[in-house]
C-alpha cells in the first residue's frame, strides 16, 4: 500500500504526518487527529457539511485526497475560536441569531461564511450566492443568512 | 441579551435565549453517534439487494473473506445460532414484518442482505461491493398505481406479527390477499346521498410525491455487547423503543439494554422508530468486538421516506356555496415494509378534513404496500399529501364560485370547542381568529412594470394535524446542593431545541437563573422513559413532565421551609433561586443540606404524563395556515416564491427564537417538496440516490419575504398552555403555492412537485403563456 509523508500547518500547529496515498482528507481529520467537527454527509460536494478552509478558502474534505494538505494551511472549525475560549464574531452571531439547529451543518456554514468575508464580500446577495454550497435542512436558512451578514457588518465595522 | 429575564411576566419562559447547544455546536465539540469511538472497534458495512424483488439463490462472500483487513461477513442464516443469537430477526414499529437482514427473498432495490465487519470503514465497504448476491428476480409491484391493480403480483404474501407494545394497534391490518394492508375509513352523515343531492359537484385526482427526509447526518450506530447487556449509541430519534425491540430481538431484559443518544444531526422522521441498531448488535456479537455502522446517503435514503399519494376528492356544494358533502379517498405508497404506515394513513384522513366541518364527509385512507424502499415517517405523517389535495380542491370550488379563498374557509372551520370529528378532542384553537391574523400580515407587494412573461399570483391554505404521538413521558428534576438543576428527559435533541426548552420550563418553575441548569444526555440506562420524539410532543410532554418534577422539589422544599419557620406554606415563596418566609430567607439548596444532615445530597423530583389523562386523541390540535405570492416565468415555467406569509397557533411559545427557527426551517422543507423534491423510480430501481440528483432547498431558494405570525392564546395541554410545534409549517406549502400558480396563470397543477417542465405544461394545456 502506497503511503506518502506530508506536512502543513493545522490550525495554527505544524504537522506531519504519513498518510496512504488514497486516504481522504475528512478521514484523516477526523480519525487521525479527533477533529470531528467536519461531517461527513453526502459523499459529493454537494452539502458542503466537510468544509474546512485551505490557505483561506473553502474545500469538501471528503472529496479531497489527504495529500492535498501538503504545504497548506488547514482550518477546521476547531481552530476558529480564540484558545482562551472565545468565540469569533462568526461563531458568536450564529449563536445570537438562533442559525442553528441540530448542528450537523454548522461548522461548514462558518467556515464558508469565514472565508467570504475574509474576501471581503459583504452584501446579502452575494453572501447568498457564496453560500449556495452549503446545504440545511433545518432552520430554512434565514437566521444563517442573518447570522452571517450581522458578522460580515461587524467585519466592515471593525477594520 | 440575557439569559433569565424573559419577557416579566413569566421569568425566562417565553425568553429569546439562545440554545443551550451552541457553543458546542458552534466549535465543533458537539458529539453526535458518528463521533463516538470505542477501543477496539471495527466498521461494518451493508451488502444490498441489486433488484426490487425475487428470490436469493445465494450470497458469494468467499472475495470478501479473503481480503486483508476483514473479519466476519453475516447473512440471515446466521443470525438465529452462536454466538448471535436472536430470538427473532423481524422488527417493526406496528408490524413485526422487516428483517434484519433479508431471508429468503429481497423485496426492494437497497435492502440490506449481507454486512461485512472489518479493520476500517473503507475496507469495510470495498469487501461488501465484492460480495455477490445472486437473485432469482421476480416481477414486482414497483409503483403504486400498479401496486393497486387486482392483478398485481403481491409484494407479501404471507402474514405477519403486530406490535402492540406502542400503540395498542387497534387497525383492522390486513395481510397477503391484495397490496392494500389496511383501508381506514372515517365518516360522518350520508356522503353519497348528499353529493346526490348537491347543486353543484366538484371531482378531482391529486398526487404527491415520495420524499427524502434528508438528515444531513446519515443513520450511524455503534453497539458494544459484553457480560452486563448491550449497549448502542445510535443516531435514534426513539430510544426507549430501540431499547425494547433490541430486548426482543436479543432475548435480554430491558434492564440489559441501554441506547445513548448524543446529538442527532437532524430527523424530521426519518429516525423514528428503530433501523440498523439491531444489525450493528448482531455484528458486535458475530466479532465480539464493538461494532460501527455509518451508512451513505444512498443507502440512508432506503431507511425511511415520505409515502408518495394518490388522492381523488370528490364534493358537492348547495345553492349558497357552502359544502354538504366531501369525500376524499387516499392512496398511500408504504413501500416495502409498514414502519409507523397505519398510523401515517389513519393520520392522513384526519389531514384531508383538514379543520372544516362538513355535515356529510368521508375519509378513505389506504396503505399500499410496493417493492420499493420502506416509507415511515416525516414532519406531520400524512399531512402534505391529503392536505395538498383539500386545499388545491377547496381552491378550486371557490374559483368556481367566485368566493373569496378566506372567506370561503373561514365559512366551514369548526368552531372552537366543536367535537367536529365524533369521539375525538374538540376544536381546541380559534380558527377564525388565526385566519384574520394571516390575512393582516403585511406585504408591500411591489407590482412589478411591464414583464410580458412574469405572472404574479397569490394563493393559501390551510393546515391542521392531530399531533401528539402516544402522551406517555416521565422527567427527572434534581436539586444540587448548590441550588443548581440537573434535568433529564428522554426526548432526544435533533435540533428542535428540546434541551433547552425543558431547562427554561425546570428554571421557571423552580426560580433558578437558567445558567445553573443543566440537561442531560438522552440514555435509557439512566434516563427517564419518552415514548418519542417526534409528532410535535416534547415541548407538551416532555415539559409538562418537567414542569411536575420541579413541582415535586417545589413543594418538598415549601414543606420544610414552613415546617422550619413556623410558618404556613402558603407564606413561603420561591424565586430567583431563594425560599423567602415572612422573616426568614435560604438559598434552595441549602435545604437539601438541611434534609441529609451534611453538606452533601439532591433531591429528586419525578414528573410523569400519563395516557391516562388524554381520554381522547389528539393531544392537541395542530393549526397552521400560509399565503403564498409566486411569480411565474410563462416562457420557461419557473416559480419564484416572491413571498410567504404564515401562522402558527402554538398556544405559547417557550422561546420565540426557537419557535420561528422551527416553523422557518418546516415552511422551507416545504418548499422542497412543492418546487422540486421527489424520489424517482424506474421499475423499483431508485434513479436519483445523491443529493447531486435530489435536490433539496438551498440558501438562494428562501422567498424574499418570508413572516410568521405565532398565536399565543395559552390554549394548550401543555407548561404554561403551549400546545406542541414545528410540523404544522410544512402541511400548507404545497396547496398555497399550487393555488397561486392557478391565480398567476390559470393552470391548475394537481400534482408535486412545481417542477418548471411540469409549470410549462400544464401552462400550455390551459391555453396561456406569453405570445409567441
Amino acid at each position: 500500500m502506497r503511503t506518502l509523508t506530508i506536512e502543513f500547518t493545522l490550525n495554527g500547529r505544524p504537522e506531519a504526518i504519513e498518510v496512504r496515498a488514497s486516504s481522504l482528507m475528512l478521514d484523516v481529520l477526523r480519525d487521525h487527529f479527533g477533529l470531528t467537527g467536519a461531517k461527513r454527509s453526502c459523499d459529493a460536494q454537494v452539502c458542503g457539511a466537510c468544509t474546512v478552509l485551505k490557505d483561506g478558502l473553502p474545500l469538501s474534505a471528503c472529496t479531497t485526497l489527504a495529500a492535498e494538505m501538503d504545504g497548506g494551511v488547514i482550518l477546521t472549525i476547531e481552530g476558529l475560536a480564540r484558545v482562551d475560549g472565545e468565540l469569533h464574531p462568526l461563531q458568536r452571531s450564529f449563536v445570537e441569531t438562533g442559525g442553528l439547529q441540530c448542528g450537523f451543518c454548522t461548522p461548514g456554514f462558518i467556515l464558508t461564511a469565514h472565508a467570504l468575508i475574509e474576501a471581503g464580500v459583504t452584501g446579502e446577495k452575494d453572501l447568498v450566492e457564496g453560500l449556495d454550497g452549503n446545504i440545511c435542512r433545518c432552520t430554512g436558512y434565514r437566521k444563517i443568512i442573518e447570522a452571517v451578514k450581522m458578522a460580515a457588518a461587524e467585519t466592515v465595522g471593525s477594520s | 441579551m440575557t439569559a433569565h429575564g424573559g419577557d416579566g411576566e413569566r421569568g425566562v419562559v417565553g425568553a429569546r435565549v439562545p440554545r443551550l447547544d451552541s457553543y458546542d455546536k458552534v466549535t465543533g465539540r458537539a458529539q453526535f453517534a458518528g463521533d463516538v469511538r470505542l477501543p477496539g472497534m471495527l466498521h461494518a458495512a451493508i451488502v444490498k439487494s441489486p433488484v426490487p424483488k425475487g428470490r436469493i439463490r445465494g450470497v458469494d462472500f468467499s472475495e470478501a473473506l479473503r481480503m486483508p483487513g476483514v473479519k466476519a461477513v453475516v447473512t440471515a442464516d446466521e443470525l438465529r445460532s452462536a454466538p448471535i443469537r436472536c430470538a427473532d430477526i423481524r422488527y417493526g414499529v406496528v408490524v413485526r414484518d422487516r428483517p434484519i437482514l433479508a431471508e429468503g427473498r429481497v423485496t426492494f432495490q437497497g435492502e440490506p442482505v449481507a454486512a461485512v465487519v472489518a479493520v476500517d470503514r473503507t475496507t469495510a465497504r470495498l469487501a461488501a461491493m465484492s460480495v455477490i448476491v445472486d437473485v432469482e428476480e421476480e416481477d414486482g409491484a414497483t409503483d403504486l398505481d400498479s401496486a393497486l391493480r387486482a392483478d398485481a403480483p403481491l409484494v407479501h404474501d404471507e402474514p405477519f406479527e403486530v406490535e402492540d407494545a406502542v400503540y395498542k394497534s387497534p387497525l383492522p391490518l390486513e395481510f397477503g390477499e391484495t397490496n392494500t394492508t389496511l383501508t381506514f375509513v372515517t365518516e360522518e352523515g350520508d356522503v353519497e346521498a348528499a353529493l346526490e343531492g348537491s347543486a353543484k359537484r366538484f371531482e378531482a385526482w391529486y398526487r404527491f410525491p415520495a420524499i427524502y427526509q434528508y438528515a444531513m447526518e446519515p443513520f450511524c450506530s455503534v453497539a458494544q455487547v459484553d457480560r452486563v447487556g448491550i449497549t448502542v449509541w445510535s443516531s435514534a430519534q426513539h430510544p426507549s423503543q430501540v431499547t425494547r425491540d433490541l430486548a426482543r430481538l436479543f432475548d435480554v431484559p430491558l434492564a440489559n439494554v441501554r441506547v445513548v443518544v448524543p446529538y442527532v444531526g437532524g430527523g424530521f422522521g426519518s429516525k423514528s422508530f428503530t433501523h440498523i441498531e439491531p444489525l450493528t448488535v448482531a455484528l458486535a456479537k458475530a466479532v465480539g468486538r464493538p461494532v460501527r455502522l455509518e451508512l451513505d446517503i444512498a443507502e440512508s435514503m432506503t431507511m425511511s421516506r415520505r409515502h408518495n399519494a394518490l388522492a381523488r376528492v370528490r364534493s358537492g356544494v348547495d345553492e349558497h356555496g357552502q359544502i354538504v358533502a366531501f369525500d376524499i379517498d387516499l392512496s398511500y405508497d408504504g413501500g416495502a415494509y409498514t414502519l409507523l404506515g397505519p398510523y401515517v394513513v389513519a393520520k392522513g384522513a384526519f389531514r384531508g378534513l383538514g379543520g372544516y366541518e362538513f355535515p356529510n364527509y368521508r375519509a378513505t385512507s389506504k396503505l399500499v404496500f410496493t417493492n420499493t424502499s420502506p416509507a415511515g415517517s416525516m414532519r406531520s405523517v400524512g399531512g402534505p399529501q391529503a392536505a395538498f389535495a383539500l386545499e388545491c380542491h377547496l381552491d378550486e370550488i371557490a374559483r368556481d364560485l367566485g368566493l373569496d379563498p378566506f372567506d370561503f374557509r373561514s365559512r366551514h372551520v369548526a368552531a372552537r370547542g366543536s367535537e367536529f370529528r365524533r369521539g375525538h378532542t374538540p376544536m381546541d384553537a380559534d380558527l377564525h381568529a388565526d385566519l384574520k391574523m394571516l390575512e393582516a400580515i403585511p406585504w408591500d407587494r411591489t407590482q412589478p412594470q411591464g414583464d410580458e412573461r412574469t405572472r404574479y399570483g397569490t394563493g393559501m391554505a390551510m393546515g391542521i394535524a392531530d399531533p401528539g404521538a402516544s402522551p406517555v413521558s416521565s422527567a427527572v428534576v434534581r436539586l444540587n446542593s448548590d441550588g443548581s438543576l440537573t434535568v433529564s428527559v428522554g426526548s432526544t435533541e435533533i435540533g428542535q431545541g428540546v434541551r433547552t426548552v425543558v431547562a427554561q420550563i425546570a428554571a421557571d418553575t423552580l426560580g433558578v437563573p437558567l445558567q445553573q441548569v443543566a440537561v442531560t444526555y438522552t440514555d435509557t440506562g439512566y434516563g427517564p422513559y419518552d415514548a418519542s420524539t417526534g409528532a410535535s410532543r416534547s415541548t407538551t410532554m416532555s415539559g409538562l413532565a418537567v414542569q411536575r418534577a420541579a413541582d415535586a422539589i417545589r413543594d418538598r422544599v415549601v414543606k420544610m421551609a414552613a415546617a422550619a419557620w413556623g410558618c404556613s406554606e402558603d407564606a413561603v415563596a420561591v424565586s430567583e433561586g431563594v425560599v423567602r418566609g415572612p422573616s426568614a430567607a435560604e438559598p434552595l439548596g441549602f435545604f437539601v443540606g438541611e434534609h441529609f444532615g451534611q453538606r452533601g445530597g439532591n433531591f429528586i423530583g419525578v414528573g410523569e404524563v400519563t395516557a391516562h389523562e388524554f381520554p381522547t386523541t389528539p393531544a392537541f390540535w395542530e393549526v397552521a395556515a400560509a399565503v403564498a405570492d409566486v411569480s411565474v416565468d410563462v416562457e420557461t415555467g419557473e416559480i419564484r416564491i416572491e413571498a410567504y406569509r404564515s401562522i402558527a397557533d402554538v398556544g405559547r411559545a417557550v422561546n420565540p427564537l426557537l419557535m420561528e427557527g422551527q416553523e422557518e426551517g418546516a415552511v422551507v422543507q416545504g418548499i422542497g417538496h412543492t418546487l422540486f423534491e421527489a424520489l424517482e423510480w424506474e421499475d423499483g430501481m431508485l434513479m436519483n440516490d445523491s443529493m447531486l440528483d435530489y435536490r433539496v432547498p438551498r440558501p438562494g431558494d428562501v422567498p424574499a419575504y418570508m413572516h410568521g405570525e405565532l398565536a399565543e392564546a395559552g390554549d394548550g395541554p401543555g407548561p404554561f398552555g403551549l400546545k406542541g410545534a414545528g410540523e404544522g409549517g410544512v402541511i400548507p406549502v404545497g396547496g398555497a403555492v399550487a393555488n397561486a400558480v392557478f391565480d398567476a396563470t390559470g393552470a391548475r397543477i394537481r400534482e408535486l412537485p412545481l417542477t418548471a417542465e411540469r409549470v410549462w405544461r400544464a401552462i400550455r394545456e390551459a391555453g396561456g403563456g406569453a405570445e409567441s
